[in-house]
């Protein structure tokens, strides 16, 4: 059985990683073009850790199950990436850029890879820069920053409302070049479907061709993961429809421990849920709150009045606002963390000052920002933004507020990684939001991307060769081990099982039903009962679905709805050891609030004597209750205080 | 929660059953939307729709 070992370095916490870099092995590179790197997904984290892999000189394969790695859904990012650089000359460090992480994520994360995370930060910058990413820059020149949430510094760098798109786009050709040298080999509607594990150690994967069907095998010595988060889990998130968690879960299921599932991030920013058919959520950047102040009527009746369609916002006056946001918390104001910003929401809205029809909304409002700028200045801020929402709901935010609500956006939660970014399986990496290491209980806007680039252009082409160093004598991974031929056996039989079991219900009923299993027990606000009984309903879903599943088509061939089957059926094996972990961790952290464990003002209460430390989950059988293993969180540099914005 | 259904929507989808294969066009009436839908989202509840035939 495999115990944690995080390898954190010993030392001051500035000094971990450049005294680690300097003992690590490297790899010489007349050794580095024998050995072979398979990376999964080709996002932000993937495509600049099989760029810079393949600079390197490893011979690198990459997979991604889109059409191109340029439709990753990094693309979708919007707001921001953080980066200590104190460009305005506001007092931000490395130091504050750590601190601020750590008490953003609740203090959940480690804090020497926190630590990490800051200190690598300027780099990216200058390499996105070198690349050519055009971040927004002041009239002289100058790269230009704004503020996010739980912060008191401009730190993000940002290029308009799409930074995501950009910074993807500087990852993308450098892995293009690297495809172009030959020095990688893209594999694009590949998905990836198992794991070979020989000897304890990660020598491939097996993944299908999404056109053709056909099942194949890929050695390497080494696996790296950057498949992204598990929000999906909920069917309505933000997240693309393709997202999903099926190659971390059966990493899961070959013996990768799976960490805090339970922290899920509830964006406070997104366009409210219409109708009753929606299938997707449209986030509004966080960045947005920079400018916009967020409000619900003070009187109920005028609430109600909303709701009916009676009044318009405009219509009520300014005293008649409540801007919660500023009123609970003046320090933060609008710009408290996304956990604590979507609490409040949920708030007024369930003390019935909710604004749409549904009840389930409140306004954003630039009227102050554009009085006090001009409409020119916020339309250079946020044009794209607005013209998306004016696009979706038909409503013009120059004249009118925005209405926003809740909803699900990142998983902070992962597989388990040690210092080295390798998972419990040696020779297996995780990297981005696929892994848990960095957020703590809440990730802080604008440090996904920030988090997705170190890992992959500065942490692990260090990190890995530690690992490799070991490689050198091992010949090129023979696919036609029986360990591979088992994995392509049993995938191919998963596959005609559930093609197999022609019931009458497509995999999409089962996926919204488990998304509203999740968001009614283990959504914004959780109790024991509620989510005791979220697992039993999973249970029972699950037997629904391998009793009636219908997945028409042909097995070879291309078949979305087949794909689909086989992510949704991992989704309700994770979905239960999301509400497990939810239900044993019985404090309330960052995104994840017990309503057992709260202050009487409502805000999150910790219980640091009994859960400061990391929910590591081993796998034990899919009816089995997994085992809990548990890596204390040592804080050596922060005290830990109960959080505080106010 | 309050939610217009439209019941008369019609879809045309592309049919063909393998690259090389001669596809043509179905129609749909897809019953039960929410007004609130994009197109993706009718179309997903006409592929959800077991009751939906081509007419």
């Amino acid at each position: 059985m495999s115990t944690l070992n995080s390898k954190i370095p010993a030392g001051p916490i500035a000094e971990k990683w450049s005294s680690h870099k300097e003992k690590i092995k490297v790899v010489s590179p007349a050794n580095k073009r024998k050995l072979d790197v398979i990376v999964v997904g080709t996002g932000l984290a993937g495509a600049s850790a099989a760029a810079s892999l393949a600079e390197l000189g490893y011979n690198v394969t990459a997979f991604c199950y889109q059409d191109s790695p340029r439709r990753a859904h990094s693309i979708a990012a919007q707001g921001g990436i953080n980066a200590a650089k104190n460009y305005q000359n506001d007092n931000d460090s490395v130091y504050r850029l750590f601190y601020d992480t750590i008490k953003g994520g609740d203090y959940r994360a480690r804090e020497a890879n926190v630590h990490r995370l800051a200190e690598v930060s300027p780099n990216i910058i200058d390499q996105c820069v070198a690349q050519g990413v055009p971040f927004a820059r002041e009239y002289g020149g100058t790269l230009s920053n704004r503020s996010f949430g739980g912060v008191l510094v401009s730190r993000t760098f940002y290029a308009r409302g799409q930074t995501g798109q950009q910074l993807l786009l500087g990852a993308y050709s450098a892995l293009n070049r690297q495809i172009n040298e030959g020095t990688v080999k893209m594999h694009t509607r590949h998905e990836m479907l198992d794991l070979v594990v020989i000897d304890g150690k990660a020598r491939g994967i097996i993944a299908r061709d999404m056109v053709t069907g056909e099942v194949k095998r890929f050695g390497a010595h080494a696996v790296v993961l950057a498949t992204g988060g598990y929000a999906n889990v909920f069917f309505l998130s933000t997240n693309a429809m393709g997202c999903n968690a099926s190659a971390s879960w059966v990493a899961y299921k070959k013996g990768a421990f799976f960490a805090n599932p339970c922290y899920v991030q509830i964006h406070p920013t997104c366009i409210p849920v219409h109708g009753s058919q929606q299938s997707k959520l449209t986030l509004m950047s966080e960045s947005l709150r920079n400018d916009g102040r967020v409000w619900v009527p003070k009187k109920a009746e005028d609430a109600a009045k909303l709701r009916k369609g009676k009044i318009k916002p405009n219509d009520i006056a300014d005293a008649d606002r409540d801007f919660y946001l500023e009123r609970r918390y003046p320090s933060y104001g609008n710009l408290v963390p996304r956990d604590v910003a979507s609490r409040a929401a949920k708030e007024r809205c369930d003390a019935g000052f909710g604004v749409n029809k549904e009840g389930m909304a409140v306004f954003l409002d630039f009227k102050y920002a554009i009085q006090r700028l001009g409409q020119e200045t916020i339309a250079k801020r946020y044009g794209n933004l607005f013209q998306m929402y004016e696009k979706i709901s038909d409503v013009n935010p120059y004249k009118e507020p925005m209405q926003i609500y809740p909803a699900i956006h990142y998983a902070m939660g992962g597989t388990w990684v040690d210092y080295n970014l390798m998972t419990t399986i040696p020779g297996l990496y995780s990297l981005g939001e696929a892994n848990f290491s960095d957020h703590g209980a809440n990730r802080l806007g604008a440090s996904a991307l920030m988090q997705g680039l170190a890992d992959g252009y500065f942490v692990l082409p260090y990190t890995i060769g530690d690992y490799l160093g070991n490689e050198i004598m091992v010949p090129k991974i023979n696919t036609n081990l029986p360990e591979f031929e088992a994995a392509e056996k049993a995938v191919t039989a998963r596959l005609e099982k559930l093609f197999n079991i022609k019931g009458k219900t497509p995999a999409d009923h089962f996926h919204k039903k488990l998304g509203a299993i999740l968001w009614d027990h283990v959504g914004m606000s959780r109790n024991e009962a509620g989510l005791k009984k979220a697992i039993e309903e999973i249970k029972k879903l699950r037997k629904e679905f391998y009793a009636d599943l219908l997945v028409p088509g042909e097995l070879k061939n291309v078949n979305p709805e087949l794909e689909k089957a086989g992510r949704v059926a991992d989704f309700l094996e994770f979905g239960e050891l999301l509400a497990r972990d939810a239900l044993n961790r019985k404090e309330s952290c960052g995104g994840h609030f017990r309503e057992e464990s709260a202050t009487d003002e409502g805000e999150a209460k910790r219980d640091d004597e009994n859960f400061a430390y990391v929910a590591a989950w081993e796998f034990k059988g899919v009816e089995e209750e997994p085992t809990l293993h548990k890596e204390e969180l040592v804080f050596e540099t922060i005290q830990l205080t109960q959080r505080s914005y106010k | 929660m309050a939610d217009i259904i439209l019941n008369k929507i019609y879809v045309k989808v592309w049919r063909q059953n393998s690259p090389k294969a001669k596809g043509r066009f179905e129609t749909y009436q897809v019953e039960n939307v929410s007004q609130g839908s994009s197109f993706l989202e009718t179309s997903f509840t006409c592929a959800n729709s077991m009751k939906a035939r081509p007419l």
